[in-house]
């Protein structure tokens, strides 16, 4: 009621009270003129007039509603019409509606997405007051954030309130039940104060607890105090041990709250405890950190990147050491958190959303479309109306109620197909999505469907409404049924239908681009073989790194135990895999090459290897030799290298026998290492990724910093794994395994984001394909229930079935050309926002856009086959004496 | 004088009237005209004429139109349309069956 009051009152009721307003007024006007002549005073007339007329306001507001009750009426009478109407011509019915419900389903499921990820302010205090920021390295080609610097930025900055700063840091969790490996993160006292975080129960970290020597204190994240301690206030003092060491629990972090870092939801949260560097004391650790600032309110993320920069020059100027020449170039980034946490999702839910709003599009002129066509039809039934003294407004009025009702039933299947596909995407629980547990529903997204329903419903039903308005009524009931469209309408249709075949070519051609890039991803060689390969890891405490020996005794016995099963081939060990990222680059110099001046030598990922891994990855050698297990006692150390590093630091030279080691500025300098062995590149950051040069080192005592990743080549991947935990937990009860996955698993999780953006805007391109085949279908059928007359003196002349058929499939031929035409155009000018999408792919690859051009034409003709058979099926006899 | 309370089911019987006999008119030339011919016996309250003008124009019995009055003032006339008319017709027969009705029981006692 009150949505067509407010309906009723934008459309018409201004004009009517003031009509009422003035209309009452002369009637008071009247009544005190006639007092005044039988001789009542001017003022004894007036006020007899307003007793006499009683409570004017009073009058207006039933009268006005009398008017509301009455539009009403005639609402639900236009609404029980269309019902009529659209229950006559099943068939339109069901296709507009499911147009509408497909078309509105995928919109609002995709605005969901948006909505959720893109545009809900995230959970913290004045959210956009937070920024990110790092210093971006050249040199490392990479954005690095140091805690000395965030010192600096959070000392010395004018711009910043407050800031905080967080560093992963898995945990082992032991004590209590089998012992598992944690995400967790180290977090500065200010990083609780800087989001506005207040724990229940219990509080966070307070800046003396952030201190290197003192006592250990842990934040539990809210699902892992209900996991381990059932939600137990009372958990507040007691204590936990992490990496063998107690950490007394003093908060619980809200349920709400999210870490601000899409790849890190950490269990737990313990202080940072970051050394200070005031005074250029530098003989102290640094570490990398992330950054997370507040400015001052009224202050621009430009503002605080500027004087974040002057921040680090000053930083800088103030410090004497080596490693200046690792500042070269630096500049200072800066972002809002939520950019940030969304950067690398924005750009594909964007296209996305730009998919479907074609769809959309789509929907509406198919649609569109169809009901021009009805109205041609109905334009007798209109001009009979209009004779019987319909107003036009009237008749607009019911036509556009018609399409309101279509795209209302269609909007309601639309909603729950919404739901369902976010259901669904929940359940998949894309990593390619962050925060990808809110995706949800909200008034928000209701108004947005509602809103596009109705645009939708008035934007494909106006067009067709005004075309019938404008026929004249003696014209129309004249002609009876021989209504014959003009060539307006018709060529109206046709541009209609070559505008949905050229937007759906430009969404093929899109998701031909990222399934062209797809498969050129997967045909790379990832350099080792994937299948039948079990990967599980073994991390260690830092407070255990001087206890080498017994780690290394530990990892050769696992070895050692699952190579005895039978299940298992062979078995291998690395401080690093392919797929996961380094953990280790170290910079070097190479013998009789001049050297790089001081603090510039590159960096080169290194991995520490077991002989058996490279057998067990089915790597191979291009050249040289294995390790021995006698290269561990050499004195002369060894590596191997990959092509890569040979083709970077020994162009057109053998790199066998080569020496190199790590610069060492200061003290006695480090062993040269000798090259014994090429092997074979490995893309270790993902199948897309260029290869970087590799070093291998010899794994062996000395040489396992944060654990060894096992990689097991067995067929039977589940119940070696079970062997594995076994095995791992009666060796070391509290040593757990963590990140056990069969390779294949790994690199399919690599490709997870460019395979949903495939997926999804492959599905919205077939959806566009399909609804424009419907359009085509339509625009024929039509033509040829119009040209029946046409076709059965064709045939009558001589014509025959083939050379009909032939007629109506080069009418669809024609208009999906056109099509194509228009599409490729568009593709051109719309693809290239793709680029960042797409690997070794042309956004103008030729293949893509002759096959998806080659599909519409296809699909185009595929749908005007049917309406051309039942072209040449007319009986011309029949078709004559129709008439 | 008593209020006319009763009379508003017959309200719109009276307006339609008075518009066939007067042509046009408007709102306080009904009052008028009504409180005239009934001898002062029927009176009908501003309240609740405009309402059901309003009504009866809505569902298209009536229509109405700004115009000049006698007097040199602008007023906004009403008049029957064709199918008020017909309605005219309808809702005098239903009245005077009422009345046959109400009097065959008066007597009766």
């Amino acid at each position: 009621m009150s949505l067509f009051r407010r309906i009723a009152s934008v459309f018409r009721s201004h004009r009517l009270d003031q009509d009422l307003d003035e209309e009452l007024r002369s009637h008071l006007e009247m009544r005190a003129a006639d007092n005044m002549s039988a001789g009542m005073s001017a003022e004894e007339a007036q006020l007899d007039a307003r007793r006499r007329f009683g409570n004017a306001a009073l009058i207006k507001e039933s009268t006005r509603a009398q008017r509301i009750v009455l539009w009403l009426e005639s609402v639900l009478q236009d609404v029980r019409f269309a019902l009529r109407v659209l229950r006559r011509s099943p068939g339109f019915t069901v296709v507009a509606v499911l147009t509408v419900a497909l078309t509105i389903g995928a919109t609002t499921a995709v605005f969901t997405v948006v909505q959720s990820v893109l545009l809900r302010p995230l959970h913290f205090e004045n959210p956009d007051r937070l920024i990110t920021a790092s210093v971006f390295m050249p040199r490392f080609n990479d954005e690095i954030i140091a805690s000395p610097q965030y010192e600096a930025f959070k000392e010395d900055s004018r711009v910043l309130e407050d800031a905080g700063a967080y560093l992963r840091q898995d945990l082992n969790l032991s004590g209590a039940g089998e012992a598992e490996r944690i995400h967790a993160a180290m977090a500065t006292s200010s990083f609780f104060t800087t989001l506005g975080i207040r724990p229940h129960p219990g509080r966070a970290f307070t800046p003396d607890e952030d201190k290197p020597e003192a006592q250990k204190v842990v934040v539990l994240s809210h699902s892992f105090w209900q996991r381990h301690f059932s939600s137990d206030e009372g958990v507040i003092g007691k204590r936990v041990l992490l990496d063998n060491t107690p950490y007394v629990i003093i908060g619980v972090l809200p349920q709400s709250f999210r870490f601000p870092d899409t790849n890190l939801q950490p269990a737990v949260i313990i202080p940072a405890a970051l050394p200070s560097f005031k005074g250029g004391d530098e003989s102290k650790p640094m570490m990398i950190v992330n950054v997370i600032g507040r400015v001052r309110p009224g202050v621009s993320v430009e503002q605080a990147q500027n004087d974040l920069q002057n921040v680090l020059q000053q930083y800088l100027a103030g410090t004497t050491t080596s490693f200046h020449g690792f500042f070269e170039g630096a500049v200072v980034h800066a972002s809002s958190l939520q950019t940030q946490l969304v950067g690398a999702v924005r750009r594909p839910l964007l296209i996305i959303l730009g998919a479907v709003g074609c769809v959309l599009l789509i929907g509406c002129l198919n649609i569109a479309s169809l009901q021009l066509a009805r109205a041609v039809q109905r334009s007798q039934e209109v001009g009979v109306r209009t004779a019987l003294g319909a107003g036009k407004l009237r008749v607009l009025r019911q036509l556009i109620t018609e399409n309101l009702v279509l795209s209302g039933c269609g909007a309601i299947g639309g909603l729950l197909i919404a739901l369902a596909a976010v259901a669904l995407l929940r359940a998949a629980s894309l990593s390619a999505l962050p925060a990808v547990a809110e995706i949800r529903m909200d008034s928000r997204v209701l108004g947005f469907a509602v809103l596009i329903t109705i645009v939708s419903g008035l934007f494909f039903g106006m067009a067709p409404a005004l075309w019938v308005n404008r026929t004249d009524p003696a014209e129309a009931v004249g002609k009876g049924t021989r209504v014959t469209s003009g060539a307006g309408p018709r060529r109206f249709r046709n541009l209609l239908v070559v505008a949905e075949l050229a937007i759906a070519l430009v969404l093929l051609a899109g998701a031909g681009l990222l399934v062209h890039s797809f498969k050129r991803v997967l045909a790379v060689d990832p350099g080792f073989d994937t299948h039948n390969l079990l990967t599980a890891s073994l991390n260690f405490p830092l407070n255990t790194l001087h206890q080498q020996e017994q780690r290394f005794a530990l990892v050769e016995n696992v070895a050692r135990e699952l190579r005895a099963l039978p299940a298992v081939a062979s078995v291998g060990e690395a401080t690093n895999l392919p797929l996961m990222p380094y953990d280790s680059s170290l910079a070097i110099i190479i013998e009789g090459k001049p050297g790089p001046p001081k603090g510039m030598a590159p960096f080169v990922p290194r991995t520490a290897i077991t002989p058996d891994y490279f057998h067990t990855m089915k790597i191979s050698l291009v050249g040289g030799r294995n390790f021995l297990d006698s290269d561990s006692n050499n004195s002369a150390p060894v590596a191997i290298v990959n092509q890569e590093f040979a083709r970077q630091f020994f162009p057109g030279e053998d790199a066998l026998g080569k020496r190199f080691r790590v610069p060492s500025p200061v003290g006695p300098p480090a062993p040269w290492q000798t090259i014994v062995g090429i092997a074979t590149d490995v893309h270790h950051l993902g199948l897309a990724q260029k290869v970087s040069p590799e070093i291998y080192d010899q794994l062996a005592e000395g040489s396992i910093y944060y654990g060894v990743v096992f990689v097991v080549r067995t067929p039977e991947i589940e119940s070696t794994a079970a062997a594995l935990r076994r095995i791992v937990a009666r060796l070391d009860h509290n040593q757990p395994v963590s990140e056990v996955a069969s390779m294949d698993e790994l690199l399919s999780a690599s490709l997870a984001d460019r395979r949903f953006s495939m997926v999804a805007l492959g599905a919205f391109a077939l959806l566009a394909l399909l609804l424009a085949a419907v359009g085509v279908f339509g625009v024929l059928s039509y033509s040829v229930a119009q040209r029946t007359h046409e076709i059965g003196i064709r045939m009558a002349l001589g014509s025959d079935r083939i050379r009909v058929l032939q007629l109506v499939l080069r009418e669809a031929a024609w208009l999906s050309m056109a099509g194509v035409l228009f599409g490729i155009a568009g593709a051109l000018a719309l693809t290239r926002f793709m680029t960042s999408l797409l690997y070794h792919t042309s956004v103008f690859d030729p293949l893509t856009m002759v096959c998806v051009s080659g599909v519409l034409v296809a699909v185009g003709i595929l749908a005007g086959y049917m309406p051309a058979r039942r072209a040449s099926r007319v009986d011309p006899m029949i078709a004559l004496r129709a008439e | 004088m008593p209020k006319n309370d009763q009379l508003s089911g017959s309200l719109d019987l009276l307006i339609l009237k008075t518009l066939a006999q007067l042509g046009s008119m408007h709102g306080y030339g009904i009052v008028l005209h009504i409180q005239q011919v009934s001898d002062d016996l029927l009176r009908i309250e501003e309240g609740s004429l405009y309402p059901a003008l309003h009504r009866i124009e809505e569902t298209g019995w009536i229509a109405s139109e700004w115009r000049i009055s006698e007097n040199n003032r602008r007023a906004k006339y009403y008049q029957l349309t064709a199918r008020g008319r017909k309605q005219l017709v309808v809702e005098q027969q239903s009245w005077e069956r009422v009345v046959k009705g109400v009097n065959s029981l008066l007597k009766f006692a």
